[in-house]
């Protein structure tokens, strides 16, 4: 049966609306894109006439009004209370990653949405790759066997183009680049091998200003010990290297339709049948919400199955110690 | 002049210079600089520390203005970095006047004008020192920053404006977008070689003795209106200087090209690049596919690299001059003196590899 489209509501006009929401909500028949909502009604009533969306608010209480469902593509910090004050009134979210900028918030999400019997997913794009997808099955099948060690590595000098240039600061982004993109690293680690793994030892770059742009984790699963590494300095191996008793997985979070898996000395190209951009990946996600939404279909986005991700983060924040740099080191005057 | 106790603004904060002088003034002086930034998305690297970052524009008379209000000090590192050599020329040297114009109307005390040693006239004598001639040579680069000494030194001839001109060699070191990040991606994709066409010499300057030299500049009188150059003090073939970062990479033997390499790279480059350009154009996101899946087996070379290559015979006219860049002046006059030699800025970069995974402890 074919179900009518989910009305929504675009909460935020920010660079991830404009180049990633906008574009893959645009013909998408699941979905009727109703209103944007920003506080900058001129961006946003320029963004509405370019997709031909009928309202503009600033405010987001007038979303009951229009639509039954948001998606939050806020500053992190208004994650948490945009998100309850609409789910307060009913209405469904599917709120942009980090899910927020603590773990308390994060629970608080949770329970706010089973409070009120809505639907509430996590913008964990990665989770809806192809790649990210077969890694988990063949991690849930130990095909390879049991996972040994784990290395993963994702750097890229920062050139996300911000509109609010929230990313800098602590209290509106919740961290650096651990928080973004280590979000996405992390989820998908949590998400293949398990919610608690141990942080051993977390060391980052921040100097006062609250921003890291590098950072290091040892992390352990029982005798699965592992390490991430992220900078939004320098362009890194960008690889995730997974190795298991019988092989080794490598994926690419820029790859999102293969991988490579090494077994019995000899490397595999693992490929999807057919291919899909980062906005056909957007579709995915939005179909599975506007699917979550009209017949109650289980998601991988859910946010309770995230949120272990928010827990991770801040016991690594709470534990940072300073990364050994040489070349920063003050010289004498 | 007492840095620690200065008001001190940095243009161009976002940039290599700029955020490493940032940097140096927090660790060294306990100093919180302002950061004058275009693009709030280059601010990665101050970010980490607890520094003002203000966002205008040198081209924006009014926001720098604002930045310069009560500063004792600007460090005058923006310049046009973009693809478009008309904005550039707009910004390196429009944005010098802005500079030179808000200094002084604020009042500071020194403005540290960041310069280059692509001021100099072409072909360069054996020794290159600060009152050898200066010439555009057609690089839009050294001739925005020749024009933008002109405006320095006017407004010091004109108006007193208590401004030194600083002319970096070879600027190397960690994140160092030229002179290591792209000479590094270039050995590694190949496209970078050494030849016996490249019978010049580097002046290479580690990045701390740029700042190093700012500092001087901002602490010593009477040297206002004056230009020097800023150099490690040591020459180094262009082939020494490829060859030590292929070691550095794992490269024992050096890749060398000879000029008849170097003459077939560029005159292949010129045959395929009109065919490249054409199904560019034509077949985008098609050629893209099959490209990538080709060369993902080996099937096709790495297309940048083999571009770039077809660049080298030009490039070997940098690589086979062997101007020398003396220190003697900021010796003298600045009380500069290089800190780092070359054997020691490559142990750092060797380091600062390892960390960012490019080779293994």
């Amino acid at each position: 049966m074919k179900h009518r489209p989910v009305r929504v509501c675009l909460v935020g006009c920010g660079a991830i609306a404009e180049q990633a929401y906008l574009p893959s909500l645009s013909g998408l028949e699941e979905c009727a894109l109703v209103g944007l909502v920003d506080l900058d009604t001129a961006r946003a009533r320029m963004l509405a006439d370019r997709y031909g969306i009928e309202h503009v608010f600033s405010d987001p209480s007038r979303i009951p009004d229009v639509a039954e469902a948001a998606i939050i593509a806020l500053p992190n910090f208004l994650h948490q209370p945009v998100s309850c004050e609409l789910m307060n009134r009913g209405v469904h979210i599917l709120c942009e990653k980090p899910m927020s900028i603590t773990c308390g918030e994060a629970e608080t999400m949770v329970q706010c949405c089973a409070g009120n019997g809505v639907r509430l997913h996590i913008g964990q794009i990665r989770r809806m790759y192809w790649s990210s997808r077969k890694v988990k099955d063949i991690l849930d099948r130990e095909e390879l066997g049991r996972v040994v060690s784990f290395r993963m590595e994702e750097g890229i000098p920062f050139d996300w183009p911000t509109v609010s240039g929230f990313f800098f600061d602590r209290s509106k982004a919740g961290g650096g680049v651990l928080i973004d993109p280590g979000v996405h690293v992390l989820d998908l680690l949590l998400w293949w091998l398990g919610d608690n793994p141990e942080a051993v030892a977390y060391r980052d770059d921040d100097f006062g200003g609250g921003i890291e742009a590098e950072c290091c984790l040892d992390l352990a699963y029982g005798s699965t010990a592992g390490t991430v590494k992220l900078s939004r300095l320098s362009r890194l191996r960008n690889t995730y290297e997974i190795r298991c008793e019988k092989g080794a997985i490598t994926y690419s979070p820029y790859l999102f339709d293969s991988i490579t898996v090494q077994s019995r000395g000899k490397r595999r190209e693992l490929s999807a049948d057919t291919k899909t951009d980062f906005i056909g990946y957007f579709r995915h996600m939005l179909r599975d919400f506007c699917g979550a939404v009209r017949r109650d279909s289980p998601s991988i986005l859910n946010a309770e199955t995230v949120a272990p991700v928010m827990r991770l983060i801040e016991r690594c924040y709470g534990k940072a110690t300073r990364l050994d740099l040489p070349w920063l080191r003050p010289q004498s005057v | 002049m007492d840095i620690a106790g200065s008001q001190i603004l940095i243009t161009g904060a976002g940039g290599f210079i700029g955020g490493r002088t940032a940097e140096r003034l927090f660790f060294d002086y306990g100093c919180r600089p302002r950061c004058l930034v275009r693009n709030l998305n280059k601010i990665s690297r101050l970010a980490r520390f607890p520094l003002p970052v203000v966002q205008g524009d040198v081209l924006d008379y009014a926001s720098l203005l604002r930045a310069a209000e009560r500063c004792d000090v600007i460090i005058h590192c923006a310049y046009g970095n973009s693809e478009d050599d008309e904005l550039n020329a707009r910004v390196t040297v429009g944005g010098t006047e802005n500079v030179a114009r808000a200094a002084l109307q604020c009042g500071v005390k020194r403005l540290v004008h960041i310069s280059t040693q692509e001021v100099y006239s072409k072909p360069r004598p054996a020794v290159v020192s600060e009152d050898s001639p200066r010439a555009p040579s057609g690089d839009p680069y050294g001739d925005g920053k020749l024009q933008a000494e002109y405006v320095c030194e006017r407004y010091f001839r004109e108006n007193g404006l208590p401004v030194v001109m600083l002319r970096p060699t070879i600027v190397y070191g960690p994140y160092a977008p030229s002179w290591t990040v792209r000479v590094i991606e270039r050995i590694r994709n190949g496209s970078l070689v050494c030849s016996p066409s490249f019978t010049g010499t580097a002046n290479p300057v580690y990045i701390d003795d740029v700042v190093q030299a700012i500092f001087c500049a901002i602490r010593s009188d009477d040297v206002a209106g004056e230009a020097f150059n800023v150099s490690g003090g040591e020459a180094v073939p262009w082939n020494d200087f490829f060859a030590s970062h292929q070691r550095l990479l794992g490269i024992e033997s050096p890749k060398t090209a000879g000029s008849g390499r170097l003459l077939l790279y560029r005159e292949t480059k010129r045959l395929i690049k009109p065919v490249l350009d054409f199904l560019k154009n034509r077949y985008k996101e098609e050629l893209l596919e099959v490209y990538e899946r080709l060369r993902k087996r080996g099937l096709m070379p790495n297309m940048k690299a083999f571009m770039q290559k077809g660049n080298l015979l030009a490039e070997s006219g940098t690589y086979a001059s062997a101007a020398f860049f003396p220190i003697e002046k900021a010796r003298r006059c600045l009380g500069f003196e290089p800190r780092t030699s070359y054997a020691e800025g490559l142990e750092i970069l060797r380091h600062w590899l390892v960390h960012i995974s490019l080779i293994e402890k």
